[in-house]
């Protein structure tokens, strides 16, 4: 059975070959512990790990010692968040916020650090204005933006996101699991204290690395305490970044096929590929009335289609799909509150989300099973 | 021609020094925990004639370092 993947946005897959063979690369050359020794190996995985930080710092706006590598999107988040409040502060989140920004917030309001309350995103930038002036208090101390939903393709503001949290003193956290590598967006110019990304999805890399870039004011606090390779005799960790942040022996391979990916990126263009993945979503978006009762939700422009079905559910469908090689994702998408906000919030949708890699073939292939499905 | 070492705190600030002043002939050390009184430290190894426009690099690309070692390798 063929494979069509459509789950790009859990995670990119197939990995590009430049992707694999920078991975392998890495462990044959580079097999050493950046920063933790000067033997040949070690230089060659520091020097690496420094390419990498240098050319994704100089892809997303930020300065390399500021741009920190971690396990992932979900713990770059969780740094950002709980390593940049203070007791007492108060939280801003959008209504699309996944689970990966909603629970640790939750978690600073159940242990009474933090306050938190959401602000209604899904009514287009002028009425998102209007809601993040609204639940302002003179406690707020940070917004957090998911910068594109990972249910829908609602695209956030962050330029101007960024400019309100500057013209009102406060820290702004973007969550850019589902942008990274498919719109532009930079620490410097979006005005982001903190951008948080896997390195698994839009930037093509292996699962295990993350990264959290952040503005040369912010000031973050470690999740995590070990070894950074400096200032052992320290007890505490050291103030200097990235070490601040990176205790522990970080996943070179990964790192280093995020890094191919980051360059595949850049060479094919963020225009290039936005215009690819929405010339398939406007393909498959058209043939999907003719394939039965079927009803998209929320906006339809961008790589992330979600959908329902008048009658079955969309884990039946997701499984039928899935009988017939086809891969999407059903449920809630570790987004409820953004189903919440869409109306979804009792089954989920029907998750399809696109690569530049997908083909017209592949989208005729899921409109014909969809449409087996519909006279199911 | 006798080497110099620039003490710095990390791994990342040494490479990011050496990558601001490639002809400084400079590569990263290791250094003794001693040297710094902190643990482990990194260094900037390079013809102590160069250490004067590698410190400007330094503190045009806002890296703190420490002390100046002298009289490495041979004379």
């Amino acid at each position: 059975m063929s494979i069509v993947y459509l789950d790009h946005a859990a995670t990119a897959w197939p990995k590009p070959e430049p992707v694999l063979r920078a991975a392998v690369e890495a462990m044959r050359r580079a097999g050493g512990n950046p920063g933790r020794g000067a033997h040949p190996l070690s230089d060659a995985a520091a020097e690496l790990l420094y390419t990498a930080r240098e050319e994704a710092a100089d892809f997303f706006g930020g300065t390399p010692e500021r741009t920190v590598f971690t396990p992932g999107a979900t713990y770059s988040l969780n740094t950002a968040i709980r390593g940049m409040v203070k007791p007492g502060d108060h939280i801003l989140y959008d209504n699309f916020a996944h689970n990966a920004v909603l629970r640790p917030v939750l978690a600073l309001k159940k242990a009474g650090i933090c306050t938190a309350d959401p602000y209604d995103a899904s009514r287009g930038d002028e009425a998102l204005f209007a809601s993040l002036e609204k639940a302002l208090t003179p406690r707020t101390r940070m917004v957090i933006a998911t910068h594109r939903s990972n249910v829908c393709p609602r695209c956030l503001p962050v330029r101007e996101i960024g400019r309100f949290c500057r013209e009102h003193g406060l820290l702004f956290v973007a969550d850019a699991a589902q942008s990274a590598g498919h719109d532009p967006i930079s620490v410097e110019e979006d005005g982001i204290d903190a951008l948080c990304m896997p390195g698994h999805k839009g930037l093509l890399g292996l699962p295990g690395c993350g990264l959290l870039l952040l503005s040369r004011e912010a000031r973050c606090d470690p999740l995590i305490y070990g070894g950074a390779g400096i200032l052992s005799e320290e007890p505490g960790m050291p103030e200097e970044l990235p070490e601040r942040l990176e205790p522990g022996t970080l996943p070179l391979a990964s790192i280093a096929s995020v890094l191919a990916g980051i360059r595949l990126v850049r060479r094919l263009g963020l225009d290039e590929i936005r215009e690819r993945e929405e010339k398939l979503s406007r393909l498959f978006v058209s043939g999907l009335g003719k394939a039965g009762r079927y009803r998209t939700v929320g906006d339809t422009r961008g790589s992330v289609v979600s959908l329902l079905h008048e009658r079955l559910s969309p884990a039946w469908i997701g499984a039928l799909l899935g009988e017939r090689g086809i891969c999407v994702r059903t449920g809630f998408h570790c987004a409820p509150l953004a189903h919440k906000t869409l109306g979804t919030a009792e089954n989920g949708t029907v998750r399809v989300s696109f690569s530049f890699s997908n083909t017209a073939e592949d989208i005729e292939r899921i409109l014909n099973v969809l449409k087996e499905i519909d006279e199911f | 021609m006798q080497d110099c070492i620039i003490t710095v705190k990390s791994r990342t600030a040494a490479e990011r020094g050496r990558r601001s002043y490639p002809q400084s002939g400079a590569t990263v050390v290791s250094l003794d925990p001693g040297v710094t009184r902190h643990g482990c430290s990194f260094g900037l190894r390079l013809p102590c004639r160069n250490v004067g426009r590698m410190k400007a690099e330094l503190d045009r690309m806002g890296i703190p370092y420490g002390e100046v070692i002298g009289g490495y390798g041979a004379g």
